[in-house]
């Protein structure tokens, strides 16, 4: 693709919201640690279906390594 | 190779992808599970996004931003269990295929496997769900952002992936979130999703 079309999408997007990076990485660094933790099975779970203890960000893991 | 101390090396991605990573990583969250403490009260304490062009985004995280402060986190929980967990049939259904109706779930599942095969991506064994769930479906977007780059492949792949198995169901999803009579808070979060799911729409095709 070419440097325009490339630097146009990128300003669109800029433009869009990119320029609330921080506050997405804000909250996205509470995702991970988060997850871990609250997860876990408690004594009372009546949870079913789709609660788990993984955590959500390492739902697919990479096979190349 | 030891797994454990394996890493894969990131390229530097510029901050919009990041920004895109880190709101794909946060839709997977909290597609997944409703959300704890410490995350609601990271989204009510987040910064505001301020839009130069298109504000969709920004409002959207606005009112997020909002309906997290005024959240109480256990009632979100609540909300989620209610609405997107069931034995059988949850009131709104987390898995992509069931809202893309031209081609058969199973199909469609089977291609999604193909693709995340090639990808050298695997479903972790401890879980369960299909792999159209909303929330892996963000997770793949997330990891494909962060692990490309922001070579021309690495965005087609994006675009591919998006285009396959969240553009023909966001809409759909989204619309029967903020349909439900039991949705309080994720129908702010549902919003945001769809305001950020088009603009992914609209940066794709420009490629």
């Amino acid at each position: 693709m070419s440097e325009k079309v490339k630097l146009g999408r990128r300003s669109f997007l800029v433009a869009a919201g990119a320029s609330g990076a921080a506050a997405a990485a804000a909250v996205a660094s509470k995702v991970a640690p988060q997850q871990a933790t609250t997860e876990t099975p408690k004594a009372d779970e009546k949870r079913k279906g789709y609660h788990l203890s993984e955590h959500v960000l390492s739902y697919y893991r990479t096979t190349k390594v | 190779m030891n797994a454990a101390s394996a890493t894969i090396e990131q390229p530097r991605i510029a901050p919009e992808d990041q920004a895109r990573a880190d709101f794909y990583a946060l839709l997977s969250r909290l597609f997944y599970a409703g959300p704890d403490a410490g995350l609601m009260a990271a989204i009510a304490g987040a910064d505001e996004i301020v839009a130069e062009g298109d504000a969709r985004v920004a409002e959207a995280w606005r009112e997020l931003v909002a309906a997290a402060a005024a959240t109480d986190p256990e009632a979100a929980r609540e909300e989620y269990d209610l609405v997107f967990v069931g034995t059988g049939k949850a009131e709104v259904t987390p898995f992509a295929t069931h809202y893309m109706t031209r081609t058969g779930a199973e199909l469609i599942l089977a291609r999604l496997r193909g693709e995340l095969a090639r990808m050298g991506l695997a479903r972790n064994p401890a879980t369960r769900e299909p792999e159209d769930h909303v929330a892996a479906l963000c997770d793949v977007m997330r990891h494909l952002i962060v692990s490309g780059g922001a070579g021309d492949t690495a965005v087609q792949e994006e675009k591919g992936f998006f285009e396959g198995y969240i553009r023909p169901a966001f809409g759909a999803f989204c619309d029967a979130v903020l349909a439900s009579p039991n949705t309080n808070f994720y129908k702010p979060v549902a919003r945001f999703a769809r305001a950020f799911f088009a603009v992914e729409v609209e940066s794709f095709a420009m490629l």
